[in-house]
C-alpha cells in the first residue's frame, strides 16, 4: 500500500485542512512524518521496557513520562518538518495550521505509542505489564 | 527416604533441633527424613514449646511447598514418629507430635514416682543412700534439676514404652540415630547413655531387632556453655556443672566410648562467660539461643553426610568410631569468616539467601505488592494483599520468619557472639528478644566480613532493593506458574536470593 496514502488516512481522520493537507501530501511529507512518528514511538517504548529497564523506573507514571516524551517530539516534528519543507518551498501557511498538525502528529504518536506498548508489554522486562489501561487489569 | 531419628533430651536437646530447623529451613539438606523425638519431662519449659510451635511451622510450609524442584528453603521432610508408623500403614496412633509425653511425672514428686512410702524398711534404707531428701522431694514436673541420677530412673519408662516400640518397628536398615544432650544437666546426662544402652541391646518390648542393634548412630554431647545466677532457692547451681561433666565423661570413658557403642561422637563446649537467669524450669525457662546449639546442629548435618562405610557396626559394636570437637578462630563475636572452611561451606551460602530472603519479607513485601512489580502479579498466581492474609503466608511462614529474627539476634548478642549479619536486636522491657533491625539501606554491607561486590564499570547499575527486586522479577519470569501459588511464592524467592546472593556477596 502507498504509505503517503495510508498516513494521509490516519492524519486526516483527526480532520482534513483544505490545502494544507493537500500540500502535505503533495510533498509525500505525510509518509515522512509518519514514519518518523511510528519509528520515534517505537525507540521509546523499547527504551522503556528493555533499555531503561529498572524496577524503579517501571510504573505507570513513568511510562507516562516516556509517552508524554513521545507527544512532544513527536509535536515538534509536526510543528516544524512541514514549516522547513514549505518556507524552502515559498508556500506560506499560518503559524496556528503548524502548531494544530504538530497536534495531530502527537496525537498519532500517542496511538502508536499505545500499540507498541501493548505489543511489548508482555515480553521479559522489569516493566512488564505496565500500564493496564483497560478496566485497570489489562 | 532413609530416616534420621533424632532424640532430643531436655532443655539442650530442644534448643539445638530449634538450631536445626533453622538451617534446614534456610536450605541446609541432611538427604534423610528428620524424625525429631524430644524426651524432657518439663512438659512446660518455654525452650520446649518453643521448638515445637517451630517444627509444627516448619511441616505446614514443608508440606504445602514439597515436590517443586524450584524451591530449595524448607526441602529437608520433618516427619513425627505418628507421620512414619501411618505411611509404613501402621494402625495404633502413637503420640502425634513432637515430644514424647513422660507419664505419671506430672504433680508427681520422685518419692511419689518410686512408690518410696510402699518401700521396706530396708529399701527405704537403701534409697536414702543413693537419693537426698531434697532429690526425693524433686517436683518431676519441672524437669530433674540437673540430677541425673533422678533421670536415670524416670527415663527408663522411655525405653519400655509403647513410643519406644513403635520407633524400634519402624526402624529401617538405611535409617541412622543422632542423639543430643548435654551433660552436665539431669535430664540429658541421664537420657543418653541409657538410650544408647538400650538401642544396642536390640531388644524391645521381647522381640529383637537385628537392624537396631547395628544401627548407625551418633551423638554430640554439649559440655558447659554458661552460667546461672546464683540463687539459693534453687537446686540448679553453675558451680556443680563441671564436676557433673567430669563425673559424666568418666562413665561415658566406661560405656560409650570404652566399650564402642557409639559411630560418631561429637563434643563441644565454651567458656562460660555468660550468665542466664536461673530459672528451675516451667515457661520462664527460656534461654537465649547460643552459637554453641547452632554448631551442635551442625554436627547433626555432618554425621547425616557421613558415608555408611564409616558408619559400620557389626553385633552392637562400631566398627570405627571416631570423635570429633568443635573449634572456630580465637575470636569472641563470630563471623562466617571466623569458622573454619569445611562449617563456613557448609551454612554460608544458605543462611544468607534465607536471611534477605526474610530481610526483604518483613520489611519490603507489602510495598512490592503496592508497587505490583512484575514478580507480584505477572508470571503466574499473584501475590497480593488477599496471598498474605492467607494462612501460609500469614501464620505459617511469618510466624516461622519472626523466631527465624529472634533466634539470629539471641545468638547475635550471647556470648561468645554468632553475628553473621549486621543487625540490631530489639528487646523487650524483661530484655527478652522481639526481633531484629538494620541500620542501613545498604544491604549488600549486612554481611559481616562478606564484602559487597561492586559495578565498577556501571555507575548506573542497579543495587539494594532495587536490584533484589530485579532478581526476582527474573527469577519469577523464568519460572513462570507452578503448581500453588505458596510454591511460585517459595520459588522465586528461592532462586531470586540465590542469584541475587551470587552476584552481590558470594
Amino acid at each position: 500500500m502507498d504509505l503517503n496514502k495510508f498516513f494521509s488516512m490516519v492524519f486526516e481522520w483527526l480532520g482534513y485542512a483544505g490545502t494544507f493537507s493537500d500540500d502535505l501530501f503533495q510533498e509525500e511529507l505525510y509518509t515522512s512524518i509518519g514514519l518518523i512518528t511510528a519509528i520515534v514511538s517505537l525507540t521509546l517504548v523499547i527504551t522503556f521496557y528493555f533499555i531503561i529497564n529498572r524496577p524503579s523506573f517501571s510504573r505507570w507514571q513513568h511510562w507516562l513520562i516516556m509517552l508524554l516524551i513521545n507527544f512532544v517530539i513527536a509535536f515538534l516534528v509536526g510543528l516544524f518538518i512541514p514549516q522547513n519543507i514549505f518556507y524552502g518551498l515559498g508556500i506560506e501557511y499560518e503559524i496556528m495550521q503548524y502548531v494544530l498538525f504538530g497536534l495531530k502528529t502527537g496525537i498519532i504518536a500517542t496511538a502508536f505509542f499505545i500499540i507498541w506498548t501493548y505489543c511489548f508489554k508482555w515480553w521479559k522486562s522489569h516493566a512488564k505489564g505496565t500500564p493496564k489501561l483497560f478496566f485497570g487489569k489489562f | 527416604m532413609a530416616k534420621l531419628y533424632i532424640f532430643g533430651i531436655g532443655g539442650t536437646g530442644a534448643r539445638v533441633i530449634k538450631s536445626l530447623t533453622m538451617l534446614l529451613a534456610s536450605g541446609v539438606k541432611t538427604n534423610f527424613d528428620i524424625v525429631p523425638i524430644l524426651i524432657d519431662p518439663d512438659s512446660a519449659g518455654g525452650d520446649l514449646n518453643r521448638t515445637i510451635k517451630l517444627l509444627r511451622d516448619y511441616q505446614n510450609i514443608h508440606k504445602t511447598v514439597d515436590g517443586y524442584e524450584q524451591n530449595n528453603f524448607f526441602k529437608n521432610k520433618i516427619s513425627t514418629l505418628s507421620d512414619i508408623v501411618t505411611e509404613q500403614g501402621g494402625g495404633a496412633k502413637v503420640f502425634d507430635g513432637f515430644r514424647f509425653e513422660l507419664d505419671g511425672i506430672q504433680n508427681d514428686r520422685f518419692k511419689d514416682f518410686i512408690d518410696f512410702n510402699s518401700l521396706d524398711a530396708n529399701n527405704k534404707n537403701l534409697v536414702k543412700l543413693l537419693f537426698s531428701e531434697k532429690n526425693l522431694d524433686a517436683d518431676l514436673g519441672v524437669g530433674f534439676k540437673g540430677n541425673p541420677n533422678i533421670g536415670s530412673i524416670v527415663l527408663n519408662q522411655f525405653t519400655k514404652s509403647e513410643v519406644f516400640q513403635s520407633f524400634a518397628d519402624s526402624y529401617e536398615a538405611d535409617d541412622r540415630i543422632f542423639i543430643v544432650s548435654s551433660i552436665f544437666g539431669g535430664t540429658g546426662a541421664a537420657g543418653f547413655p541409657l538410650l544408647l544402652k538400650n538401642l544396642r541391646k536390640g531388644k524391645v518390648g521381647g522381640k529383637n531387632y537385628e537392624h537396631l542393634k547395628n544401627s548407625r548412630i551418633g551423638a554430640i554431647s554439649v559440655l558447659p556453655y554458661f552460667k546461672v545466677k546464683q540463687n539459693d532457692n534453687s537446686e540448679i547451681d553453675s558451680h556443680g556443672f563441671i564436676t557433673k561433666t567430669k563425673a559424666a565423661l568418666h562413665y561415658y570413658a566406661r560405656n560409650i566410648s570404652g566399650n564402642n557403642s557409639i559411630n560418631s561422637l561429637y563434643y563441644i563446649g565454651d567458656s562460660a562467660e555468660n550468665t542466664y537467669e536461673n530459672i528451675e524450669g516451667g515457661t520462664n525457662q527460656k534461654n537465649d539461643a547460643h552459637f554453641i546449639e547452632l554448631a551442635s546442629a551442625i554436627s547433626i548435618v555432618d554425621f547425616a553426610h557421613t558415608e555408611d562405610i564409616y558408619l559400620e557396626t557389626k553385633n552392637g559394636i562400631a566398627s570405627n568410631p571416631t570423635y570429633k570437637e568443635f573449634g572456630t578462630k580465637a575470636v569472641r563475636q563470630l563471623s562466617f569468616n571466623d569458622l573454619f572452611d569445611g562449617t563456613k561451606n557448609s551454612i554460608i551460602n544458605n543462611l544468607t539467601e534465607y536471611f534477605y530472603f526474610n530481610l526483604f519479607l518483613k520489611d519490603k513485601m507489602t510495598w512490592a505488592i503496592d508497587k505490583n512489580y512484575p514478580f507480584v502479579s505477572e508470571d503466574g498466581a499473584k501475590f497480593d494483599t488477599n496471598f498474605i492474609q492467607q494462612s501460609f503466608y500469614k501464620n505459617f511462614l511469618s510466624d516461622f520468619n519472626k523466631e527465624f529474627r529472634i533466634w539470629l539476634a539471641e545468638v547475635f548478642r550471647n556470648q561468645i557472639s554468632f553475628a553473621p549479619f549486621a543487625i540490631n536486636p530489639i528487646a523487650n522491657e524483661q530484655n527478652e528478644i522481639t526481633d531484629f533491625e538494620i541500620n542501613t539501606s545498604n544491604i549488600f554491607t549486612l554481611t559481616r566480613g562478606i564484602p559487597e561486590r561492586k559495578n565498577k564499570f556501571n555507575p548506573f547499575a542497579k543495587n539494594n532493593y532495587e536490584l533484589f527486586v530485579s532478581e526476582l522479577n527474573v527469577a519469577s519470569h523464568k519460572l513462570g506458574d507452578a503448581p500453588n501459588p505458596q510454591k511460585r511464592f517459595m520459588g522465586v524467592f528461592s532462586q531470586g536470593t540465590k542469584a541475587l546472593v551470587n552476584k552481590k556477596l558470594l
